[in-house]
């Protein structure tokens, strides 16, 4: 195949706006592809975001079918003989100028909040008052320094609390921010309230056992089926946007090779006259498509990432004020969602151009004899001859 | 006593070949029970005014083309029984093609449009490409792109190309249609020395009474049927 591949590529060099618009077309298809797949992503995640900064991913939750939990049955349960580890968590949303934060109240010495706080930070949070932590790139997007002063927007109140030193680096902490619980409470009139209990996913059958049934304990797999199921409708309009884009960018390049197959009938004649079969031909296109189609991808892959960046910040305020999700500021794209969109595109693309395979395997060999070769780069001009070779014969 | 040798089969022999084209509603006859036997190193000129069916009977000979009735051979070999691929590399081992307008292929260099042949037949004879690109003259030009050639130069590659895996047969479509006079006088007598320095058999389809003129035999394509001149 070596020399059919090496005119191929002297052709598309040739050619470097096609080339081109054939990259573009399928770049822009997967990235709008990519870029919702994070979101999407983001949306189903972001319901577990505080339990899995707080608790692990893979946490049980105790929490009341409505409102809050009664403080006292933190205490109750922690004080039984084999209670497991258990994280007590009161969660209040706040806004600061137009952006939604989540403070999240949490005891530092139970369950998951132990080893969460550096030691420094700990002290600062426990002996300072209404003091939060967060992360060093929720800070940055807050335009924040530790130790600056905060003005928080609770209905009519205004809520000050001090930065402390930024937390250690942890996913689902991003617009969040760490108090001590006790403080929290105070800071908005929430005493002796809690908003859920985590709990090691071990905990189940201990909890199960002991808790009233007016409360609802609900695992990791179940909130994220709850997100999902929350968000369904939003999801399928990204994803229909997706899958449009896909088409879109199919088409583009299926356009772009079929105008190629038109310009280079000529040669493709040619190679059929010399001994070039049928089948050399058809995996040289396909070849051909699957280059195209997998650097496309590839750039599209990048392009989706960054898109999807955006794309959080825009869903961002419909998830807080439609599903109530904090939805995280950044994407996390994985190497398994990359090579599935991947393939996905590739093999799509390679569907796409069948019809332009069964075209290229009925260019007449003979077609080559006696015409003009000033004309083929016409593609106009390419099938007006196919017409007239194929109806009757020039001699 | 040695047993009789079989007889050597024509390098090209078309029997009673027929075959009609449609103009709109019309059904036109093109070739009307023509017949041609072409021996070994045989070479023939088949002359005709346009639309006669001269690059037809080439298609045809080359099997680019299949007749509605009639049998085309090919060094015994007839081609109606082979289907796609097998006809395709039986083109591209046993026979050579020069076109009018050259038919290079413009995104492989003077070289890579050569071994096009070789590399179809799996053959790799680097000294018979440099042999022949010297007798031709082009062997300066072997790393050109066809689009930095004269036509006379496009001419010698396409005939370097016809010939590097030393085919039987060579067909040739008015190869001398696109160049000027001194150009075609200097083709036409590199097609007489090459055609009979390798002994293959040749059909010339021509306009040009001198370019007939080194072919062995000439015919006149009249009326789907070959009259010899």
């Amino acid at each position: 195949m070596r020399p059919l591949l090496q005119s191929s590529s002297r052709f598309f060099r040739q050619h470097p706006g096609q080339l081109f618009l054939a990259l573009a077309g399928m770049a822009a298809g997967v990235a709008v592809m990519t870029g919702v797949a994070l979101v999407r992503d983001v949306l189903v995640e972001s319901l577990d975001g505080a339990a899995e900064a707080l608790a692990g991913g893979d946490s049980i939750r105790v929490s009341a079918a409505s409102g809050a939990l009664d403080e006292r049955l933190y205490g109750e349960l922690a004080r039984m003989n084999g209670a497991p580890p258990l994280t007590p968590v009161l969660r209040q949303r706040v806004r600061f100028e137009d952006r939604t934060l989540e403070l999240l109240g949490i005891d530092p010495f139970s369950g998951g909040g132990r080893g969460l706080l550096p030691p420094g930070l700990l002290s600062q949070l426990l002996n300072a008052g209404a003091v939060a932590a967060t992360s060093r790139a929720t800070l940055e997007r807050l335009g924040k320094s530790p130790g600056d002063s905060l003005a928080l927007r609770l209905g009519e109140r205004t809520l000050e609390v001090e930065l402390a030193e930024p937390l250690p680096a942890r996913p689902g902490l991003d617009d969040r921010l760490l108090m001590d619980i006790a403080a929290l409470q105070d800071l908005v009139d929430r005493q002796g309230e809690l908003s859920w209990i985590d709990a090691p996913p071990a905990a189940r059958d201990w909890l199960e056992r002991r808790l009233p049934d007016s409360l609802e304990l609900t695992g990791a797999g179940e909130r994220r089926a709850s997100a999902a199921n929350l968000t369904r409708g939003m999801r399928a309009n990204l994803t229909a946007m997706g899958l449009i884009s896909l088409a879109v960018g199919l088409f583009v390049i299926f356009s772009v090779l079929s105008f190629l197959l038109v310009q280079r009938r000529r040669s493709l004649a040619m190679l059929r006259a010399v001994g070039v079969t049928h089948g050399r031909i058809t995996a040289l296109l396909l070849i051909e498509t699957a280059i195209l189609a997998g650097l496309g991808a590839l750039a599209g892959l990048a392009l989706g990432t960054l898109l999807a960046d955006r794309l959080v910040e825009l869903v961002r305020s419909p998830a807080i004020e439609l599903y109530g999700l904090l939805a995280p500021a950044g994407v996390q794209p994985t190497l398994g969602l990359y090579a599935l969109t991947w393939a996905i595109a590739v093999a799509a693309a390679l569907l796409a151009v069948t019809g332009l395979l069964r075209e290229a395997r009925r260019i007449p060999p003979g077609q080559v004899l006696r015409q003009p070769p000033a004309t083929d780069a016409h593609p106009c001009a390419a099938r007006q001859r196919q017409r007239c070779c194929w109806g009757w014969p020039r001699s | 006593m040695s047993p009789d040798k079989p007889p050597t089969p024509p390098a090209l022999s078309l029997c009673a070949i027929s075959r009609r084209f449609s103009a709109g509603e019309r059904e036109v006859s093109v070739l009307d029970g023509l017949d041609l036997q072409l021996g070994r190193g045989e070479r023939v000129a088949v002359m005709g005014a346009s639309g006669s069916g001269k690059s037809t009977l080439l298609n045809l000979a080359a099997g680019m083309d299949r007749p509605e009735q009639g049998r085309v051979q090919v060094l015994g070999q007839d081609l109606d029984a082979l289907g796609e691929p097998a006809l395709t590399r039986f083109r591209a081992r046993n026979i050579g093609l020069v076109f009018q307008d050259f038919n290079l292929i413009d995104s492989l260099s003077v070289r890579e449009n050569i071994e096009l042949p070789l590399w179809l037949n799996g053959l790799d004879d680097e000294a018979s490409l440099h042999a022949l690109a010297e007798t031709l003259g082009i062997d300066a030009l072997l790393d050109r792109m066809p689009g930095q050639l004269s036509g006379g130069e496009k001419q010698r590659v396409a005939i370097a190309r016809a010939l590097v895996h030393n085919p039987e047969l060579l067909l040739a479509d008015e190869p001398t249609g696109s160049l000027d006079e001194n150009s075609a006088e200097r083709a036409l007598a590199l097609f007489d020395r090459i055609t009979r320095e390798r002994g293959c058999a040749l059909v010339l389809v021509t306009h040009n009474p001198a370019a007939a003129a080194v072919c062995d035999r000439q015919y006149q394509l009249r009326g789907g049927r070959l009259h010899a001149r």
